[in-house]
């Protein structure tokens, strides 16, 4: 089942682009969607973040493309980002373990986990897409 | 265009401000400032949060790192005045736990 949501796309390349264009991506629409409240912008700015970080690192030798689409329904946002990176050697566990407070990597999917309602990962053949799907807070439970 | 501002306090005291993105980009720089800051003697130091509009794992990893860097040289490091975004990501991660937030700069190290 697809959301039934507009769709809102931004191509990375990185280098030379970087993160900071995915996270100015989410900014401009922002200014389209003000309905989308702070507690789901938070978690979708964090999310699009370490999804696109991760890509980066895993591919240090070589330009990536990654096509980046949120779609945004009524009830559910849905974030998905399809990159020309290297092929998962291993699918990521259903559940990812916060690292101990010391650590200084390993956070990202964990984190992304804890914000999302469903966290998929695939290779079609050609991309890794990873798909997050968030069911959207109403206003009333932005504290 | 994230920036580091270095206010020096005390003999081995400063504080940092953060203004901008605290990610894969600039938690680099966070490091090599805070390392900087080390060898120059200030070996208590506060990260003044304030700023930061939005911060992921890099700048939680950086800001660990920093700790690290402050303790091995006998001194600490403290953060101060996260934002709401910046809140959730220490929250979520449990790094505040190890890094609690003070609510600003001035009271971080009061004590």
């Amino acid at each position: 089942m697809r959301p039934s949501g507009i769709e809102y796309t931004a191509v990375i390349r990185s280098p030379p682009d970087t993160v900071d264009d995915a996270n100015d991506f989410l900014k401009l629409v922002w200014v389209e969607r003000s309905d989308v409240g702070a507690e789901d912008r938070m978690a979708l700015e964090t999310v699009l973040s370490e999804l696109v970080t991760n890509v980066i690192q895993s591919n240090p030798h070589r330009q990536i493309q990654c096509e980046v689409t949120l779609s945004i329904g009524p009830d559910l946002l849905q974030l998905e980002t399809s990159d020309t990176g290297e092929q998962l050697d291993q699918l990521p566990p259903a559940s990812v373990e916060m690292p101990a407070n010391v650590a200084e990597h390993g956070r990202g999917l964990a984190l992304i986990q804890l914000m999302v309602d469903s966290l998929t990962y695939r290779h079609d053949g050609s991309q890794n897409v990873w798909q997050i799907r968030r069911s959207r807070r109403s206003s009333a439970e932005i504290k | 265009m994230t920036s580091f501002h270095v206010d020096d306090v005390r003999t081995d005291l400063a504080i940092i401000r953060v203004v901008g993105r605290l990610n894969m980009v600039t938690a680099p720089d966070l490091r090599d400032v805070v390392a900087h800051a080390v060898k120059s003697g200030k070996s208590r130091l506060v990260v003044d949060l304030a700023g930061v509009e939005f911060m992921d794992s890099s700048g939680l990893g950086a800001l660990i790192g920093a700790l690290k860097t402050t303790r091995q040289a006998g001194g600490d490091l403290r953060i101060a005045a996260p934002g709401e975004q910046v809140a959730m990501v220490l929250q979520l991660s449990n790094v505040d736990r190890i890094l609690k937030p003070y609510e600003n700069a001035d009271a971080a190290f009061r004590d």
